[in-house]
C-alpha cells in the first residue's frame, strides 16, 4: 500500500528525514510514532506530495509517485483520489458549514451530486455533526472541528486513510467513537496510517508499528512481536512475594530486594517455573507473583534514548 | 482548476473587508461628482479628465493596497491555517489550484471594477452629464484599472510564496507597494526632470514615460500612468496657444501599446514566476 525507500528530506540546514524506509501492508492499521521533530509529519506530507524531498522513492498502491526529487503528478493525483487525509493543526474553510465543506470536498473527487449528499449526511451523522450541519465552521469547537476534519477525510470512502494526530483536542467520548471509526475501516479491508504521540492509543487500535527516530525508521513490527523482542533483549521481569525470606546468592538472576520477603527478578526469558522450584527448593513458597510487561511507552521510550 | 476557481471565489466573495474597501472607495466619489454637479456648463472631456485623476489618486491607490495585500496573504494564510493542505491532498494538482485561484482572484477584481464603472456611470447621469461621449472611456479605464489591480495581486502572490508568514508579507507588501506607487515613480520622474525641463511639459511628459516604460515596466501602476498620460495632447488650442487637449483613451491605447502589452502581460509573467514557486515550495 505504502512503500517508502531511503527518503531524504532536508529543510534548509535540519534533516527532517534521513533515509526512511517504510512498508504498510493492505489491510492494517499502522501507527507511526515518533517524539517531537521525529518526521512523522514531513514523512505524511511527502507521501501526499506536500513537501518535496530531496532523494529516494515513494509508491502508493503500487504505484512510483516519487523519484528522486520529482512527483510523478499524474501518479499522485490518482493515488490522492484513493486517500483521506486528516492533518494535524488544521482548521476548515471557517465561511463554510460542515455540509458545504463536505459539498466542496466531495466536488474534488468528482462525487456525484446526489452521492455527494447522501455521503455527507451519513458522514455528519457518523460523528456526531448532524446537528450542526448548517453552523458556520467558524463558531465549532477544536473537538467539533477535528470530527469534521474526519468527515472530510473519509468523503470518498478511501482505500488507505491518513491520520495525522487525530484525537488531540477530543474528549473520551470522541476518543472513544474515533477509535471505532478507526477499528470500523480496518473490518471494510482499508489501510490506516495513524501518526499519534498517545501511545495508549497506538497499543490498543495499531496492528503494526514503526517508530521513527531523527528522520530514520528504527523499528517496525507488529506490537506482539516488539514486545517479545523487548522482553528478549531487555529481560523478563517477574515480582514475587514469599511467605519468608529466600537466599538468592547461589542464583544468575538479577534479583532485587523490594521489602523483606518482595523481590524484583529479572531474567533473560521467561523462568516463571524455575522460580517457582527455585523458591521451594529454599523451603519457601511464593505467595504472589507479578509478570510485568512492558507498555510501547516503556520500550518508545527505550528506543528514542 | 474549477475547483480550487469555485473555492476561492466563495472565500473572496465572503471577504468582507474586500467590499468594505470598495465602499470607501465609491464614498470617496460622492465628493467628485458634487463638485461636478456644483459647476455649470461643464464639458464632457473635463468630466472624463476629473474621473481619470480620481481613479488614478483613489482607486488605484485604495484598491492597490488591498490587491497586494490580498495577494501577499493568499498562499501563506492558507499555509497558517492548514486549508491549503486539506485542499491539496484531494486529488488536484498544484498548477489547477493556482490557476483556481488567480481565476477567482481576476473574477472578484473584474466585479469590482464593473461596480466601479456602474458608479461612475450613475454618477455622471446624477450629475446630468450625457454619458454617451464618455462612456466607452469609463469602461476602459475601469478595465485598466482592473489589470493594475490583477498585476498587484500577482505581485502579492510571488511574496505569498516566497515569505515564512502572513504578518511579515503584509509588512513587505506594504513596501513594495509604495515602492512602486511612491518612491520609484518618483525617482524616475526625477530623472526625466534632469535629462529635460520640468517646464517643457510636452518634452517632460514624454521622457518621463520612455523612462517609466523602459525601467518601471514591471510596475503595472506605471504603465497604466503612461497610457492615462497619452490621453491628453499639447495642441493648438487657439491661434497661437498651445495647451492640454483631451484625445482620450481609445487614441491613447493607440499609442501606447508597449505600455499596454506590459500592463495586462506582466501579471500573467508573475503568475508564471508563482506557479514556478509554488510546484517546488513545502506546505507545511
Amino acid at each position: 500500500m505504502i512503500t517508502v525507500e531511503n527518503l531524504v528530506k532536508v529543510y534548509k540546514d535540519t534533516k527532517a528525514l534521513d533515509g526512511l524506509n517504510l512498508s504498510v501492508p493492505n489491510g492494517v492499521i499502522y501507527g507511526f510514532l515518533g517524539p517531537n521533530g521525529a518526521g512523522k509529519s514531513t514523512t505524511i506530507l511527502s507521501l501526499l506530495g506536500l513537501v518535496l524531498p530531496q532523494e529516494g522513492r515513494i509508491a502508493l498502491f503500487g504505484e512510483e509517485v516519487f523519484r528522486d526529487g520529482t512527483f510523478n503528478e499524474s501518479n499522485l493525483v490518482k493515488a490522492k483520489a484513493r486517500i483521506g487525509y486528516m492533518p494535524e493543526h488544521a482548521t476548515l474553510w471557517e465561511f463554510l458549514t460542515p455540509l458545504q465543506t463536505l459539498n466542496i470536498i466531495g466536488k474534488a473527487f468528482k462525487i456525484p451530486k446526489e452521492e455527494r449528499e447522501k455521503r455527507a449526511e451519513e458522514l455528519l451523522k457518523l460523528v456526531n455533526l448532524w446537528e450542526v450541519r448548517n453552523k458556520k465552521v467558524g463558531k465549532f469547537s477544536k473537538g467539533m472541528r477535528q470530527r469534521l476534519l474526519l468527515a472530510q477525510a473519509l468523503i470518498n470512502d478511501p482505500e488507505l486513510l491518513i491520520l495525522d494526530e487525530p484525537m488531540t483536542g477530543l474528549d473520551p467520548k470522541g476518543i472513544a467513537e474515533f477509535k471505532e471509526i478507526i477499528r470500523e475501516q480496518k473490518k471494510a479491508g482499508k489501510t490506516v496510517f495513524f501518526s499519534s504521540h498517545i501511545l495508549a492509543h497506538v497499543e490498543e487500535i495499531c496492528d503494526t508499528v514503526g517508530v521513527i527516530v531523527k528522520g530514520r525508521l528504527v523499528l517496525e513490527d507488529s506490537i506482539e512481536n516488539i514486545k517479545r523482542e523487548f522482553l528478549r533483549k531487555a529481560g523478563y521481569t517477574i515480582i514475587i512475594e514469599t511467605n519468608r525470606p529466600v537466599d538468592w546468592s547461589s542464583t544468575a538472576w538479577n534479583v532485587t530486594p523490594l521489602g523483606e520477603r518482595k523481590y524484583r527478578v529479572v531474567a533473560p526469558e521467561d523462568i516463571r517455573e524455575e522460580l517457582h522450584d527455585y523458591v521451594a527448593s529454599q523451603g519457601a513458597k511464593i505467595l504472589t507473583m507479578q509478570v510485568k510487561e512492558p507498555s510501547l511507552e516503556e520500550i518508545f521510550l527505550k528506543l528514542v534514548e | 482548476m474549477r475547483w480550487g476557481f469555485e473555492l476561492e471565489l466563495e472565500k473572496g466573495i465572503r471577504t468582507k473587508k474586500i467590499w468594505a474597501l470598495v465602499a470607501i472607495v465609491i464614498i470617496l466619489y460622492l465628493p467628485m461628482f458634487y463638485s461636478m454637479k456644483q459647476q455649470t456648463g461643464i464639458t464632457e472631456k473635463s468630466v472624463i479628465s476629473l474621473i481619470i485623476s480620481y481613479t488614478t489618486q483613489v482607486s488605484l491607490f485604495f484598491l492597490g493596497i488591498m490587491a497586494i495585500v490580498l495577494g501577499a496573504g493568499a498562499f501563506l494564510k492558507e499555509m497558517e491555517d492548514g486549508t491549503i493542505r486539506i485542499a491539496l491532498s484531494k486529488p488536484i494538482k498544484r498548477i489547477e489550484y493556482l490557476l483556481g485561484k488567480f481565476g477567482a482572484n481576476f473574477a472578484i477584481f473584474m466585479l469590482i471594477v464593473f461596480i466601479m464603472t456602474a458608479v461612475t456611470l450613475i454618477g455622471l447621469k446624477w450629475v446630468g452629464i450625457n454619458v454617451g461621449p464618455v462612456y466607452s472611456d469609463v469602461v476602459i479605464l475601469n478595465v485598466l484599472l482592473g489589470f493594475v489591480l490583477v498585476g498587484f495581486i500577482t505581485i502579492g502572490y510571488l511574496m505569498s510564496l516566497s515569505l515564512r508568514s502572513s504578518g511579515t508579507a503584509f509588512g513587505v507588501a506594504l513596501l513594495v507597494f509604495f515602492l512602486l506607487y511612491l518612491v520609484l515613480p518618483g525617482y524616475v520622474q526625477y530623472k526625466a526632470v534632469s535629462a529635460t525641463s520640468y517646464s517643457d511639459t510636452n518634452s517632460y511628459t514624454h521622457i518621463k514615460d520612455e523612462y517609466y516604460t523602459r525601467y518601471l515596466f514591471f510596475a503595472p501602476n506605471a504603465q497604466f500612468n503612461v497610457i492615462l498620460d497619452n490621453t491628453m495632447e499639447i495642441q493648438n488650442i487657439t491661434e497661437g496657444v498651445y495647451g492640454p487637449v483631451y484625445v482620450g483613451l481609445g487614441h491613447a491605447l493607440k499609442k501606447t501599446v508597449v505600455n499596454v502589452v506590459l500592463l495586462v502581460g506582466m501579471p500573467f509573467v508573475y503568475l508564471g514566476l508563482a506557479a514556478l514557486r509554488f510546484k517546488r515550495v513545502d506546505l507545511r
